[in-house]
């Protein structure tokens, strides 16, 4: 065996030593100081790829605006805000994933998400749970379940399935006049919720639901739903779903001749809509949160969001900013009583929610024991010539 | 050693050190280390002090994932050194039961990484018996995985009470030291799974046998889909929440570091079976059978009950897993289960060698770790450095690695990294112990 | 009761339009299956990777409105052909040629692989080319025509008549040419056909390119009928294309278009009547997938050999 010279043990001890160097750098760390700046970091949690990435890359940008806008207040209060977008791909199983790497980072104060219920009905239990209670607010969920299952840390400023449902089956009943409705859904649980509401108040107010059916979400061929949906000729096609699914099945439902109107949830507001959707999606009417990007503070965001993003800013960025918007005023707030240190996270996530008359651009949140947001409304589009029409705010009865 | 050191001069002797020196270097120490940890004198020390060192850098870095890795390397540098087995365990439970832990205190991301590993540990080593001890090509293994998670959360959960009739609906969900009541009901159900899908698939042979394995794993996704009408079993696309944990003796089990020694405590035991079903006469049985089936029908053989033996015995195993899945996740969603998850379990055995228990693990652990660590890392480091798109998430590129590993390892090294060697019988040891019993008049039954 | 046959004519219409796409994607593994009697498992993605080339094109004449749809759908069908046969050569080459003597197993390991590397390949390329991997093309032929109290489509007609086209081609290319007869040679006896002076090597890349091709032709027709692409694709139309050539008979050119299209229509069927004919408990459309892998598995249980096929005992 050949003996160890000193210039071998030299050339070890040095490979060694750049090894060490290279792995101090790898591995996560639970945040730090920068300078006399208390690190901390924020992430967003949505679908950055896939058929639903233009709601959730919306959020994301929305949020990461948010940071920008409040960079001098929060280094005022002794924070610099990192920013940590996530990609869920709208599956839970990616979502819980995630959670759990948030969870054990220390250095996580707040979560911005998601954009699908089902995500986040695995992700708010992993944070309460393992995360000490990481607080979270959700521009988009609208799925009952989340703020009936007891998780202190999640919080949303947007409605609930079972007011969205509702006042979608008074506009197509009242307005729209349609007698029969055929209701689909693409089997998650906002869809399906969403859509179990929307044919219990239809027959509610007198309409005939002919069927609640549950399509594939995000296949190819829906020749067969459309077949069953056109035999029983209805005059409305409710959708509970997202845009990726619904723009295939409302072309090939129009391919075997349906006449009527189409509607659905705030899960079709997007422009990729009518691009995947095509002429089918003509006469197609949605409830969804709303927006006045013509005067004040919405200008104001829509501009800048055209600016940074050249594009127009989606139906979730503007929730996804005011979402970020309160995690951050909660940090401004409690930076500036406790000398901006990196927060408890169950204290904040209660200060969270106790979140009072905030102005966010969308609505004033406040916050009420459950996380809901009750001052959000439902307000109801229709696509006209390929784009969407704001046709006012859903009857309340 | 004087020596002008010239410009050009300076250029070659790199060279030279990362052609010549360096490759020598690391020969020569591996030889020397190899030499050091076969030899039953030094080896313990020196295994010991690797040990010792790799647990001091875990510990005090828990964050850092070349220690992790570092802890890894040294685990299985004491499997293969030369030392008495007492000394192998007795290091290999002072890492995983005080070194992790306490590190895992830290980190809990560690801790819930090493509870994943156990869970692909064990499936490893199922898959193992299906496909390399019984040659039996199954390309639908995670529903057995499935079953098992699904049993629990459906009765462990809210969701039995969609279901149950009235009048049993006070006993759900189950509470938690039903857990352990469950493991039994679980194997018997994946285990019935794996007489379903045996039965029908008897007379295939290797790729149409694979195909409808295959088949098989996407109808069980498909079920769990869209099994919530007529009545609510699965909770369709959306999933079941709200698992309870398991307790034992009134302690609620339900942080990360319970289920690492829930999932510790099921893979060892997976393993030790595993290592007595090879040697045993079932085991035997299923390595004639894989090796040529005809042959061993003419030997009298019978196919029929060692193929549904190596089906129903595997999918045991991955139903015991599933419950400690579904307990983890708190969480049970029919997107778990995908084929995308099979082909994970199928790489880690073509890696780690077919066939081969310590290949089981090790591919297990190997594929794990770059699943779930070094993917992430290179993302962090690739989002701080490059500009990517938001869509080019890198950990999502399972699909890629998982297929390159397949492709490399079926056109470099077929037997995987760790083969297994054939538990061989030994003619003349056998021959003496027969003499042995003979002389000392020790007869049969007496 | 008068509802279900007042749909009849439409599914069946539906089906027959799935159905061909089947086939031509069966046409695919058969031909390899035929030759190699190795299950091209990688197939699915080269279909997958034809309808991408197809959408690219037909993407890249969206702005040129006026334009007859003629133009992009057979520069589309052109080009998915060719690249889609070069990837199925080049595959053949990197991935199994190596292992061609390896026991059955080792060669279908390696194609699952090949799959799985693919589709993620794709995934990656078009994520960095255009910010998403899943696209959405023009409608081409979209017009619709009544036919029979049916609604088709006049791409769903045109897809139809390629397909046959393409069947007939290949067979007459089997059947008549030189290189089909030592196709044929090389399926019935490898070791004989390369003693007969058979460069066997070149014929199986010729299959390869061939099917490729077939596969890629395959996807274009898929881009113009559905409009929407994503590297998912591949899979299930894989597992069915798959089972429709099983069904037909293995290595069976007309089984290949027969098990298609055979699968289309009991698809459509059980999608439309599984739930009448159960009394409403199961939704047929919800089930459309299980139909073809239990197909399958009835098949290979009860008729391995298929529809067309001969029964080969096994050599011991």
């Amino acid at each position: 065996m050949g003996g160890f010279s000193l210039k071998r043990y030299l050339a070890l001890a040095l490979s060694v030593v750049m090894v060490a160097v290279a792995a101090a750098g790898c591995g996560g760390s639970s945040g730090g100081s920068n300078g006399q700046l208390t690190e901390v970091k924020v992430a967003t949690i949505s679908p950055l790829s896939g058929g639903q990435a233009s709601l959730g890359v919306a959020i994301k940008n929305g949020a990461e605006l948010a940071i920008k806008d409040r960079e001098k207040d929060l280094a005022a209060a002794g924070y610099k805000v990192v920013f940590q977008p996530q990609d869920d791909e709208a599956k839970p199983e990616v979502g819980t994933q995630i959670a759990q790497r948030i969870a054990a980072d220390k250095g996580f104060v707040g979560v911005v998400g998601t954009l699908n219920t089902g995500v986040a009905k695995g992700i708010a239990p992993v944070l309460h749970r393992e995360g000490a209670g990481l607080v979270m607010i959700s521009p988009a969920n609208t799925g009952v379940v989340m703020t009936e299952s007891g998780w202190t840390n999640y919080n949303r400023i947007v409605f609930r399935d079972d007011y969205q449902g509702p006042a979608g089956a008074r506009y197509a009943f009242q307005v729209i006049k349609a007698k029969t409705a055929y209701v689909m859904h693409d089997k998650t649980d906002y869809g399906k919720a969403l859509a179990d509401e929307f044919a219990k108040e239809f027959a509610k107010q007198g309409g005939t639901v002919a069927a609640t059916v549950g399509v594939d979400a995000q296949k190819a061929d829906y020749g067969p739903e459309a077949t069953q949906a056109m035999a029983k000729n209805p005059d409305l096609i409710y959708f509970g779903g997202i845009y990726d699914t619904a723009g295939p099945l409302f072309k090939q439902i129009r391919a075997k001749g349906f006449k009527g109107a189409y509607m659905g949830g705030d899960g079709l507001d997007s422009a990729d809509l009518v691009k995947l959707g095509g002429e089918a999606a003509e006469n197609t009417y949605f409830t969804s949160v709303s927006a006045d990007y013509k005067t004040g503070d919405g200008k104001a965001f829509f501009d800048k969001y055209k600016k940074a993003y050249n594009d127009d800013p989606a139906a979730y960025a503007l929730y996804g900013y005011d979402c970020m918007n309160i995690i951050l005023q909660n940090l401004i707030d409690y930076g500036k009583k406790n000398g901006g240190k990196v927060p408890d996270r169950a204290e904040f996530a209660k200060q969270v929610r106790a979140t009072k008359g905030f102005k966010a651009i969308s609505s004033t949140v406040t916050f009420d024991a459950k996380g809901d947001n009750p001052s959000s409304k439902v307000f109801v589009f229709k696509i006209e010539s390929g784009k969407s029409v704001d046709k006012g705010a859903a009857p309340e009865k | 050693m004087a020596r002008r050191y010239k410009g050009g001069d300076v250029m070659s002797h790199i060279k030279t050190w990362f052609v010549k020196t360096l490759p020598d270097l690391m020969r020569s120490t591996k030889k020397w280390m190899a030499g050091a940890l076969q030899d039953p004198r030094r080896a313990p020390i020196f295994a010991g002090a690797l040990v010792a060192l790799t647990s001091l850098f875990q510990v005090l870095a828990p964050f850092n994932t070349l220690a992790f890795l570092l802890v890894l390397i040294s685990m299985l540098v004491v499997g293969k050194s030369a030392m008495s087995k007492w000394v192998k365990l007795g290091l290999a439970v002072l890492v995983t039961i005080v070194v992790i832990p306490v590190a895992g205190k830290q980190n809990g991301a560690l801790t819930y990484l090493c509870v994943q590993m156990f869970i692909n540990i064990a499936l490893a080593l199922g898959l193992n018996l299906v496909v390399g001890f019984a040659g039996l090509l199954d390309l639908g293994y995670i529903a057995f995985f499935a079953g098992g998670a699904y049993v629990y959360a459906i009765f462990g959960s809210r969701q039995a009470l969609a279901f149950m009739p009235e009048s049993l609906q006070h006993l759900f969900p189950f509470g938690g030291w039903w857990f352990w009541v469950a493991i039994p009901i679980a194997i018997f159900v994946a285990a019935f799974l794996g007489l379903a899908l045996g039965l029908p698939v008897l007379r295939l042979r290797g790729d149409y046998l694979a195909i409808v394995t295959l088949g098989f794993g996407e109808i069980i996704a498909v079920l769990a889909k869209n099994l919530d009408h007529p009545i609510n079993l699965t909770n369709g696309a959306g999933g079941i929440v709200g698992i309870t944990p398991p307790s034992l003796f009134g302690y609620k089990l339900d942080t990360t570091l319970s289920f690492y020694f829930i999932g510790m405590a099921i893979a060892i035991l997976t393993a030790l079976a595993m290592y007595r079903l090879e040697r045993s006469r079932t085991g035997r049985a299923w390595a004639a059978m894989r090796e040529d089936e005809v042959a061993a029908r003419a030997m009298g053989i019978n196919l029929t009950k060692y193929k549904l033996m190596a089906f129903m015995a595997g999918a045991a195993f991955a139903g015991a897993m599933g419950m400690l899945f579904a307990v983890k996740q708190n969480f049970v969603s029919p997107d778990s289960f995908s084929f995308l998850e099979s082909i994970g379990i199928l790489a880690m055995v073509i890696l780690g060698g077919l066939g081969s228990l310590q290949g089981a693990v090790v591919g297990a652990v190997a594929v794990t770790v770059l699943k779930l660590l070094i993917l992430k890392d290179l993302a962090d480091f690739l989002s701080m450095t490059v500009k990517l798109p938001p869509a080019f998430n890198i950990p999502q590129y399972q699909p890629l690695i998982f297929g390159l590993i397949l492709i490399v390892m079926m056109i470099y090294r077929q037997q995987g990294l760790l083969p297994g060697r054939r538990p061989t019988e030994d003619i003349a040891l056998l021959e003496q112990s027969k003499q042995k019993k003979t002389t000392t008049g020790t007869s049969v039954g007496a | 009761m008068s509802e279900s046959l007042q749909i009849l004519p439409q599914v069946l219409i539906d089906g027959l339009v799935v159905g061909a796409l089947y086939a031509v994607v069966a046409l695919g593994y058969t031909m390899v299956y035929g030759v190699l009697e190795f299950i091209n498992f990688a197939h699915s993605e080269i279909f997958m990777f034809g309808a991408f080339i197809g959408a690219e094109v037909f993407l890249l004449f969206k702005p040129m409105t006026g334009l007859p749809h003629f133009v992009p759908l057979v520069i589309g069908l052109i080009l998915a052909m060719v690249m889609a046969g070069a990837l199925g050569w080049a595959v053949e080459r990197v991935a199994y040629r190596p292992l061609r003597g390896a026991p059955r197993l080792v060669p279908l390991i390696s194609a699952i692989g090949v799959s799985f590397f693919l589709q993620d390949i794709v995934r990656m390329a078009w994520t960095a080319m255009r910010g998403n991997w899943q696209l959405g093309t023009q409608d081409l032929y979209a017009t619709g025509i009544t036919v029979a109290g049916a609604q088709i489509q006049v791409r769903s007609v045109m897809i139809m008549g390629v397909a046959i086209v393409l069947m007939l081609a290949l067979s007459v290319f089997v059947n008549r040419s030189r290189t089909g007869k030592a196709m044929r040679a090389v399926a019935q006896d490898r070791a004989t056909a390369a003693l007969m002076g058979i460069d066997v090597n070149r014929i199986i890349s010729i299959t390869f390119l061939l099917g490729g091709a077939l596969g890629g032709a395959a996807g274009a027709l898929y881009t113009m009928q559905y409009t929407v692409v994503n590297p998912y694709i591949g899979f299930v139309m894989g597992i069915k294309a798959f089972t429709a050539a099983v069904f037909g008979g293995i290595g069976n050119i007309t089984g290949a278009a027969v098990g298609g299209l055979c699968l289309g229509l009991f698809e459509a069927l059980g999608s439309a009547y599984l739930g009448p004919l159960t009394g409403g408990v199961l939704i047929g459309s919800e089930y459309k997938d299980i139909i073809a892998f239990s197909l399958l598995i009835l098949v290979l249980i009860f008729k391995p050999s298929g529809l067309l096929g001969e029964t080969v005992g096994e050599k011991v």
